[in-house]
């Protein structure tokens, strides 16, 4: 059995201890000076983030077409359009369908292959750096790469064809385009995730994998019972970043299928992006914008509260 | 009506994230008492910064107090370029290549009060409340099939086909033949055979389609379901090619340039690709026809070169000058209309045999033949979105999907959009 009751007392002491301490108090000056080092950032935060979401919401409310310095107020117009437009919730279906399988299938090919070369040598060094590669590559030609390749006259196919087997509809047909958009997102993104983990796995002290070998825990066991509690908030950060980076994916699917064929690839980025410019209805663009900003933030809390328990484990 | 110019620009900016960097500025007074007018124009390989400069060149020499400028929007194009520029309160003076819309009119300055305004080509159908926003130069002719001469001839058809009925039982012989009927492809140019099928019939039948379908006063399956119908019935038989979705446009066009297809539906640009191609194949061209009972099928055609002069410029006289002299002066007309494959009646260039066949066609189709395709123009305009959601649902029809579900996705589209 693995125990680690002791380091983990000793950490609860320190805590108690530091906390029946008195805060040391702080002078005048120095909460100016603190004040004054952190207002650039507040000032740039404020500008270039508070500001434009609420100028957002306020364009939200409005008919504005982007051609007009003129536009009326439309209350929630835009609102109420979005959620009956069928195009936009194809969109949203297709991209909850990409954020939940791609962010499962990043994460348990990241951790996976993270657990097999996180170990120092320089075949693992070789193979971390072609895994890792994809994701430094712009998702723009990430996109063009691979449709050229899956293309119905692409090299893929082409070498199907010298095998006499015939062309498989990559990117042709609504299913397969789909299975794609989401397989050239793993694959270009799970290198990040796999470099998070390795990280992880590397803060885990050995000391824990010395003694469960000593108690003759398999590979398994230890990655299991060691190693994947041990990065529980490594595994938090991981999944929160990939299920927000994929409900703004955009750039791959532009240049892989352009939201087709017969749009079944469009993501709701893609789709507030086509309303707001190629339609001229940035009201209609900023409604569904404000509302990605929730859903992702609602998504981005919820699992960072869920993941709660198995982060505590670690820190208590 | 709220007037809110900082707020709107301000915000333009910021919450979508334009830049104000790109274009020059507008129009302007030069220190020697000059009128510069700034023309935004779309530049492309046909159209270069030189060519546009020359265009203008005998205007400047006849009228010395006023300097033209081409200002370039660079890859975002005309159309993405003005609303950016006049958030950022640098629109220019005059701009080519962009239709007046009912979003876009307020910008612009109603020039009702010109004769070469109200004559230009096709001036009545682009007004808006009865107003004449734009001039242009002539004719993109866009219900058209070329055609393949000796594919037709191997497959016995003596004369190009006068009904859709005569063009599916052609079909039928082609495919007899051997030979893929129907080039298409996927991207935006999906669509363009369905509406070269079904566009000639459906306006010939409801001349005010597009005001009673925006209006919600007519259902797309009910106008529209027999051509999705015929169209679905071509492809399930193996008249189109079996690749479209996975066909880009210069690769469709060159597909039919090589002879590799029997029937090409595309506009009268393609004309110029014929002149330009190396050997291609033995090319025709007729007018797309109606389903049986049609008297005279409607022609889908758009303005070529439309200029519109906006409202911000403070030159707006100086302006009115340049697109008087752009869209009157015969060398000029001629020049912008031969660049670019375009046509006019009465205006005559050196042609090839299927320009002048095209010619044929554009003399012969009576003005009120005229429709706009796709979202349409002036007060004919669908609701935003339909050029790209008729695009989709033909995708899905070559994908396999049946007639019935493509028009129910057209009616519930037409359902969230109308109104």
């Amino acid at each position: 059995m693995l125990t680690d009751n002791a380091p983990s007392a000793t950490v609860r002491a320190a805590v108690i201890d530091t906390g029946s301490r008195r805060r040391p108090s702080v002078r005048w000056g120095d909460r100016l000076a603190g004040l004054a080092m952190a207002a650039p950032a507040v000032v740039v935060f404020v500008a270039m983030f508070i500001v434009p979401m609420i100028l957002a919401f306020v364009l939200s409310l409005t008919d504005w077409n982007g051609y007009s310095l003129r536009f009326d107020f439309i209350g929630l117009e835009n609102y109420r359009f979005a959620f009956r437009n069928p195009r936009t919730i194809d969109a949203a279906v297709f991209t909850a369908v990409i954020a939940v399988v791609g962010t499962i299938l990043c994460n348990a090919l990241g951790l996976a292959l993270a657990a097999l070369v996180s170990a120092p040598g320089r075949a693992n060094t070789v193979l971390r750096t072609i895994f890792f590669y994809p994701y430094i590559i712009s998702a723009l030609i990430i996109g063009f790469l691979w449709s050229a390749l899956l293309a119905p006259h692409g090299a893929v196919n082409g070498v199907l064809a010298g095998l006499g087997a015939g062309p498989v509809p990559f990117l042709t047909d609504p299913a397969f385009a789909k299975a794609t958009v989401i397989l050239t997102i793993v694959w270009a993104h799970f290198g990040f995730n796999m470099i998070l983990y390795i990280a992880g796995i590397k803060s885990v002290p050995t000391e824990f994998y010395e003694a469960a070998t000593v108690d003759g825990a398999s590979r398994w066991q230890q990655f299991r019972s060691i190693t994947v509690p041990m990065i529980a908030p490594v595994v938090t950060v991981n999944l929160v970043l990939t299920l927000v980076g994929l409900l703004k994916v955009y750039d791959v699917v532009l240049a892989l299928t352009d939201g087709g064929p017969a749009a079944s690839t469009q993501t709701i980025v893609y789709q507030i992006l086509k309303d707001s410019f190629a339609q001229s209805r940035l009201g209609l663009g900023a409604a569904q914008s404000v509302v990605l900003l929730v859903i992702t933030a609602a998504i981005g809390l919820a699992v960072t509260f869920a993941r709660r328990g198995a982060e505590r484990k670690v820190t208590d | 009506m709220i007037d809110k110019r900082k707020l709107v620009a301000v915000g333009a900016l910021a919450a979508v994230g334009l830049g104000l960097a790109g274009c020059a500025t507008g129009g302007g007074d030069e220190g020697d008492g000059k009128q510069t007018v700034s023309l935004l124009v779309n530049v492309t390989p046909n159209l270069t910064e030189e060519w546009w400069n020359d265009l203008v060149k005998p205007f400047e020499d006849a009228n010395p107090d006023i300097d033209v400028t081409i200002q370039n929007p660079g890859a975002e194009g005309v159309a993405a370029a003005v609303p950016r520029l006049l958030a950022a309160g640098e629109a220019p003076d005059v701009v080519e290549s962009l239709p007046p819309s009912t979003e876009l009119a307020p910008e612009l300055v109603d020039l009702s009060q010109y004769d070469w305004a109200t004559e230009a080509p096709l001036a009545e159908q682009y007004t808006i409340d009865g107003k004449y926003y734009m001039a242009g130069i002539g004719l993109q002719v866009q219900s058209l099939w070329f055609y393949n001469k000796d594919a037709f001839a191997a497959a016995g058809i003596t004369e190009t086909p006068t009904t859709v009925e005569e063009l599916g039982a052609d079909l039928a012989k082609l495919k007899e033949a051997g030979w893929t009927g129907i080039q298409t492809g996927g991207d935006w140019m999906s669509s363009y055979a369905l509406q070269t099928v079904g566009l000639p019939t459906v306006i010939a039948d409801n001349p005010d389609w597009y005001q009673k379908m925006s209006a919600g006063e007519l259902t797309f399956s009910k106008t529209y379901g027999d051509s999705v119908k015929e169209y679905a019935d071509w492809i399930a038989k193996g008249y189109v090619n079996d690749d479209a979705l996975g066909i880009k446009y210069t690769d469709a066009e060159q597909n039919f340039l090589d002879g590799k297809a029997a029937l090409y539906p595309m506009g009268s640009w393609f004309v110029a690709s014929e002149a330009a191609a190396t050997d291609p194949a033995n090319i025709g061209v007729f007018r797309a026809p109606a389903f049986e009972g049609t008297d005279q099928p409607a022609m889908g055609a758009n303005i070529a070169s439309p200029y519109v002069i906006m409202k911000e410029s403070k030159h707006q006289d100086a302006a009115a000058k340049l697109v008087e002299y752009l869209v009157t002066d015969k060398d000029a007309i001629l020049n912008q209309l031969k660049v670019d494959g375009n046509y006019r009646a009465g205006y005559d260039y050196e042609m090839g045999d299927l320009g002048t066949e095209l010619l044929d066609i554009v003399t012969n189709t009576p003005d009120d033949a005229y429709t706009p395709t796709g979202q349409g123009y002036g007060e004919r305009t669908l609701p935003t979105g339909y050029s790209t959601e008729i695009n989709a649902q033909t995708q899905a029809l070559l994908g396999g999907t049946s007639a019935d579900d493509v028009d129910k996705a057209m009616d519930d589209w037409f359902t969230a959009n109308v109104g």
